[in-house]
């Protein structure tokens, strides 16, 4: 009786343990894609992001141009957005390299903090780029999130 | 009294003041109109690539008194490649871009190496569906042919035969691919999660219809530089790939003449080993109409990468009838690499060429091959350590065998 009790404490110590950890984590690394608000757009889907961070689409739909944005350096919403886009951020820096070499685009300016990409996201039109959620400013309109 | 300064002094001092304040002059103003224009950000960037490598070439040469064989070996380094970009936006639709190559640890007075302004284009974009290139520019062809030269972007430190710069005096790769061209449409379409590409392009015929200083005589030719024929080249590429280009097939095609009108070297036989350069037939042919038939193929499968691609060359000609050789030729080629990290790779690659063929009986005529692999690691984003061992070889044939051994680094800046 003793051995049951104990082994069923021990199970839901676990997933306890287990769920807190998976749902802190989702807390801690969800990423929304962001853009100024006057962008004419509410949503978008993965392929539209994956065209806009490849270079190959450059400017919105109404022809304004898109201003690319990017984390410097290595950070847990970099790794969960390019993950969620199905690729990695050193396949995209390869077309960056690739495109800028051929002339055909140049990469994103890469700013040192979430807070400076949100800063620059809701003073410049057109901007687009992907923080942590907890980093997104009332100021910008979020149209993605993974 | 004062002291007199003597008159080539005054002079130097007055000149070096006066350029002093003329660059100050355009300093202050190249940062004012910096500051006052954003659409003025000139970008600089470039790359290099240096290697040393060891070569051995063995060579078994048959005689009525037996077979012969020789060995030599060698050991050097090289500046391989270095290229210097200017790229500048001019508005929202335009922007302009100039790629500046020395090759071969270019020094002119030392005659090394060579210098050369590969592109220098305005390019008017007006969607991703329509994109208009105009100015001197490497043609899009295959999926290597514009990528040939971005060094760091390649696996290898020596290239595949028609796409290696560091060969251009033995191999003439306009026999094989469109070098240049002047004008270029191109772009991109959505094609359901795919992208449908095109480019189609026109410029001058071959080089060697271009009027040149090492000319003796060029009738109707005012300037060097200068297409000399009647004839242009016209030429495309379509294909699919993903957006993330882990996918991406096409094929392309161009149209041009042969130039195959000099005798100048009529008797002279195979003037470059193993089939890898142009002959000259005993007889001229004429401006031979030619097709270059291309298709290319890559994909990324988990850790793995494959590149491959093909080309024909074709020739519309009537040949002597004694003659039995061929001006067609062929490439192919085929890369598998191995990302064990983001930093490191491991690859293998074969490469084979077929050019003029002036004897079928000679063994040179089965073309060349080569073969061999190698590893990279990134040790920063613009950094590259590469190694690479490759074989060259007469296809079935032990005539001439070359083994080469190199170690480089690829840097951006």
């Amino acid at each position: 009786m003793k051995t049951t009790f104990f082994a069923l404490l021990v199970k839901v110590l676990v997933v306890s343990l287990v769920s807190m950890i998976a749902c802190s984590e989702n807390l801690i690394a969800q990423v929304v894609v962001i853009t100024h608000k006057s962008t004419a757009v509410s949503t978008i889907d993965n392929d539209k992001l994956l065209d806009i961070f490849t270079l190959n689409t450059k400017s919105w739909n109404d022809g304004s141009k898109i201003t690319l944005l990017e984390i410097k350096g290595d950070s847990p919403a970099k790794s969960k957005f390019y993950t969620a886009l199905g690729t990695s951020f050193g396949e995209i820096q390869k077309l960056w390299l690739k495109k800028q070499f051929a002339g055909k685009g140049l990469p994103p300016v890469a700013l040192a903090s979430e807070e400076e990409i949100a800063q620059k996201v809701a003073s410049t039109p057109g901007a687009i780029a992907y923080i942590s959620a907890d980093k997104a400013p009332k100021d910008v309109k979020i149209i993605a999130k993974f | 009294m004062f002291y007199q300064f003597p008159v080539p002094m005054k002079i130097f001092l007055s000149f070096r003041t006066r350029l002093g304040a003329l660059l100050l002059a355009l300093w202050s103003s190249a940062t004012l109109h910096a500051q006052d224009n954003p659409l003025s950000d000139l970008r600089i960037y470039g790359y290099m690539q240096v290697l040393g490598y060891n070569q051995r070439t063995d060579n078994v040469i048959p005689t009525p008194m037996g077979t012969i064989t020789n060995s030599s070996e060698r050991n050097t380094f090289s500046l391989q490649q270095m290229n210097l970009f200017l790229a500048k936006p001019l508005g929202e639709r335009f922007s302009a871009f100039v790629n500046l190559e020395f090759s071969l640890s270019y020094a002119s007075q030392r005659g090394w190496g060579s210098f050369s302004v590969e592109e220098a284009w305005v390019n008017y974009n007006n969607s991703e569906a329509l994109n208009v290139k105009a100015g001197l520019l490497l043609p899009t062809f295959n999926n290597l042919n514009e990528l040939k030269n971005r060094t760091p972007l390649l696996p290898y430190l020596f290239r595949p035969f028609v796409y290696e710069t560091s060969v251009a005096s033995l191999l003439n790769a306009e026999d094989f691919l469109p070098e240049r061209s002047f004008l270029q449409v191109y772009g991109s379409l959505p094609l359901g999660g795919l992208r449908f590409d095109y480019a189609f392009n026109t410029g001058n015929s071959e080089t060697s219809y271009m009027a040149s200083a090492n000319d003796v005589g060029r009738p109707g030719a005012s300037f060097t530089g200068e297409d000399t024929s009647p004839f242009k080249s016209v030429g495309g590429r379509i294909g699919i790939r993903n957006a993330a280009e882990t996918f991406k097939v096409g094929v392309s095609g161009t149209f041009d003449r042969d130039k195959r009108t000099d005798t100048t070297f009529a008797n002279l036989v195979a003037p470059t080993p193993g089939g890898m350069g142009r002959r000259e037939f005993l007889a001229p042919l004429g401006d031979v109409p030619r097709f270059r038939v291309g298709a290319d193929l890559s994909f990324s499968l988990g850790n793995f990468q494959f590149e491959g691609e093909y080309i024909g060359v074709f020739h519309d000609t009537n040949y002597p009838t004694n003659f039995r050789g061929t001006l067609d030729k062929t490439f192919y080629y085929g890369s598998l690499l191995y990302n064990f990290t983001d930093a490191l790779y491991v690859y293998g690659n074969y490469n084979y060429l077929k050019g003029d063929v002036i004897n079928p009986n000679d063994p040179t005529a089965n073309g060349l091959e080569a073969f061999g692999g190698g590893a990279g690691y990134r040790i920063t984003d613009g950094l590259i350590a590469k190694a690479q061992y490759q074989r060259i070889q007469v296809r079935n044939s032990n005539a001439i065998t070359i083994n080469f051994i190199y170690l480089g680094l690829s840097v951006i800046f």
